[in-house]
């Protein structure tokens, strides 16, 4: 029986060489790093290569339904600049099945085309399940979807699919639908896969007397410890939360987009929402906001001027120039302003611009009422949060005086140090550190993983020993880190 | 008018020549909406704003029961395990993980409605960490969990009509890609 491959090749489709130039990182936080937009941030944005088409299949794979206004390096970044063509690769893959399959049944065995139900033919139909989705892989912290589907990333061992057990939610049919939540069983050889609902032990869907009536009064209670993704999926529920969420400022006060709503929002979408606290946004931290441009921020601070705690890291479409512009224009009001401004990543900020921005901040007459606590380098969290008292995250770098964020160091060897020439303390580039303990490497040996970060040999062995205790409740302080890397050992082997 | 046997955390044995002695602490009396009656440590007491601004401010004898008619006799029960915990953390210094595993316990048999009545009755009770705590496991309950799945849950029904129900959707569609049902 010969292999069909005519449905599409599954060698990987190599760009060309002008394609390549720039090239998306994804760091271990899931976040894309544009290295070409920031090596242009000095200069123009839209004088990076013009050659790279505007490629709309990519907001297409993340999702978004943004309509960027600005023509710039973002929208012509390559799809797949590894050449890796994960989803002609995933359709040639299900098609060599399906072709095996048929292949398979041309010689009597079996598989009922009438009932293509996971159970029948063991390893091919669980494959073929997985394969025959559309798969959409977004390797940002959290999950692999598969359609509508969503598998955490704690169900996937090194080949992607686990050998937990096989829970179907309702009607078989409908298995491949929207909504439905599978913890996925290749379940070699196995003739029989389990079925059943699934059960949360803590409380039972169904433990109301009544079809549904109005929402409990707690529930209203609780509105002030969602997220926005959740108060935005709470307000479609009926007319009372919907009033509710949209109507109360208190609960639009402090503002936190993150994870997988900063690939999403657009200026038009955040004005809405923060126009919801009625002129009384205190907080808005927008982390890797890639959309977000300097005239939404500036409408946010036109809307809101009693806004003190901004935070913006990553978020690549705002400039330094603007957000002074927007600090200056508070000052002349007389607005108290903002006192604490994260900007993390955003680089290309000069000397003068910094020394304005303290200025703006009024960072020289902020006194810090308890010592500054030390900041440690850990993959995606290497935001310092506002909770921090400093009115700005970035300082001159002990060793190479470039504005960055600058790093402590939480080894043991490295404290105690007070003579500044000694002390553990400078950037990133400046000083190595592993990205799970944050710890310097300069003594140590590391490993550097596929997405060209860097791991002590420490922290490689708790990784590895998290990876066999994987299944166990109750995860060891690494686990944040495990969930994070993990997931790239398993996706890229 | 009957005693709850359930209720050891505050009940003290009475009887014996000892009893005075260690019996120091003063009793405050409740009396929840099905009947029951709670003997109270006055410390514990003291954590249930309600009570105390009953007994203190008003200066009232502690010999009167205060009737508690929102409050159910399941309900006292879980409140005075919550805040008996809490005084007993309150002298400890790394208590942590020992709260962190009662909290787990706590809510572990809950059901949704149970949880929600019991944010309602620490409400009014005003006992404001066990208020936080509640509603934090309520929005657990409600994080990353699609439309559905939270009115299935909370018994909540859908009063939208359809148009509605489309300037609803169209609101923020950016906002709800993809969601699931459960992660877990």
């Amino acid at each position: 029986m010969a292999l069909n491959l005519s449905r599409g090749s599954v060698l990987p489709k190599y760009p060309s060489p002008e394609h390549s130039l720039c090239s998306s990182v994804r760091c271990s936080n899931g976040y894309v790093r544009d290295q070409c937009k920031e090596k242009s941030l000095d200069g123009d944005a839209s004088s990076s290569n013009s050659e790279l088409k505007k490629n709309t299949h990519y907001k297409g794979e993340v999702g978004g339904y943004c309509e960027p206004s600005v023509d710039d390096i973002l929208d012509r970044l390559p799809v797949d600049p590894f050449g890796m063509d994960m989803r002609s690769t995933f359709t040639a893959i299900s098609g060599w099945l399906e072709d095996f399959e048929k292949g398979c049944e041309s010689y009597g065995f079996g598989v009922d085309e009438q009932k293509k139900k996971v159970g029948d033919g063991g390893l091919f139909a669980g494959l073929n399940w997985v394969w025959n989705s559309a798969v959409i892989f977004q390797p940002e912290l959290g999950e692999v979807k598969f359609d509508g589907i969503s598998i955490p990333y704690d169900s996937f061992d090194g080949f992607g699919i686990n050998d937990g057990g096989f829970v179907l939610d309702d009607n078989v049919e409908e298995f491949l639908g929207f909504g439905h939540v599978v913890n996925l069983d290749v379940g070699y050889g196995a003739k029989e896969l389990p079925v059943g609902t699934m059960e949360r032990p803590e409380c039972s869907i169904k433990n109301f007397d009544s079809e549904g009536g109005a929402p409990h009064d707690a529930m209203f209670y609780a509105l002030g410890y969602l997220g926005v993704q959740d108060l935005l999926s709470v307000q479609r529920v009926c007319r009372s939360l919907n009033h509710a969420v949209k109507s109360d400022p208190l609960l639009w006060r402090s503002i936190n987009i993150d994870w997988p709503l900063n690939e999403r929002i657009t200026d038009d979408a955040l004005v809405n929402l923060t126009s919801r606290a009625q002129g009384n946004l205190q907080t808005l931290s927008l982390v890797h906001c890639a959309w977000i441009t300097d005239i939404g921020l500036h409408r946010v601070f036109d809307s809101n001027p009693r806004l003190t705690k901004l935070s913006i890291p990553g978020c690549i479409k705002i400039s330094v120039e603007s957000i002074l512009l927007n600090l200056r224009t508070l000052k002349s009001a007389g607005k108290p302003g903002i006192k604490q401004l994260r900007i993390g990543g955003l680089s290309g900020i000069t000397d003068k611009q910094f020394e304005e921005l303290k200025f703006l901040l009024g960072a020289d007459n902020h006194i810090q009422v308890k010592a500054p606590k030390p900041r440690y380098f850990h993959g995606g969290l290497s935001y310092l949060s506002c909770d921090d008292d400093c009115a700005i995250d970035i300082e001159a770098c002990p060793r190479c005086q470039r504005l960055s964020l600058v790093y402590d160091c939480p080894a043991e060897s490295c404290q105690g140090k007070y003579q500044k020439a000694q002390m553990c303390r400078a950037c990133i580039l400046c000083i190595t550190r592993c990205i799970s303990c944050g710890c310097c490497l300069g003594d140590c040996d590391y490993v550097e993983t596929f997405c060209l970060q860097l791991l002590c040999l420490e922290c490689l062995e708790n990784l590895l020993n998290c990876q066999e205790r994987h299944g166990e409740k109750g995860a060891t302080k690494c686990a944040i880190f495990c969930q994070e890397s993990r997931y790239q050992f398993c996706l890229f082997g | 008018m009957s005693t709850s046997t359930d209720n050891n955390a505050s009940i003290t044995q009475e009887s014996g020549p000892s009893a005075a002695v260690q019996d120091i602490q003063k009793k405050i009396v409740v009396r929840t909406a099905d009947g029951e009656v709670f003997n109270l440590k006055e410390e514990v007491a003291m954590e249930i704003d309600i009570i105390k601004t009953f007994f203190q401010e008003d200066s009232i004898s502690y010999e009167t029961v205060m009737p508690l008619p929102n409050v159910e006799g399941w309900e006292m029960v879980k409140v005075i395990e919550y805040c008996t915990k809490h005084v007993e953390l309150k002298h400890k210094v790394d208590g942590y993980k020992e709260r962190k595993a009662f909290q787990a316990l706590f809510v572990q048999n809950l059901s949704t409605k149970s949880l929600l009545a019991l944010t309602n009755t620490a409400n009014y009770l005003e006992v404001k960490y066990l208020l936080d705590f509640l509603c934090q496991a309520v929005s657990e309950q409600i994080k990353n969990k699609d439309v559905d799945y939270v009115r299935e849950l909370f018994g909540v029904e859908n009063d939208f009509n359809d148009e509605e129900y489309e300037q609803v959707k169209a609101e923020a569609p950016w906002a709800h890609e993809n969601l699931n049902n459960d992660l877990h």
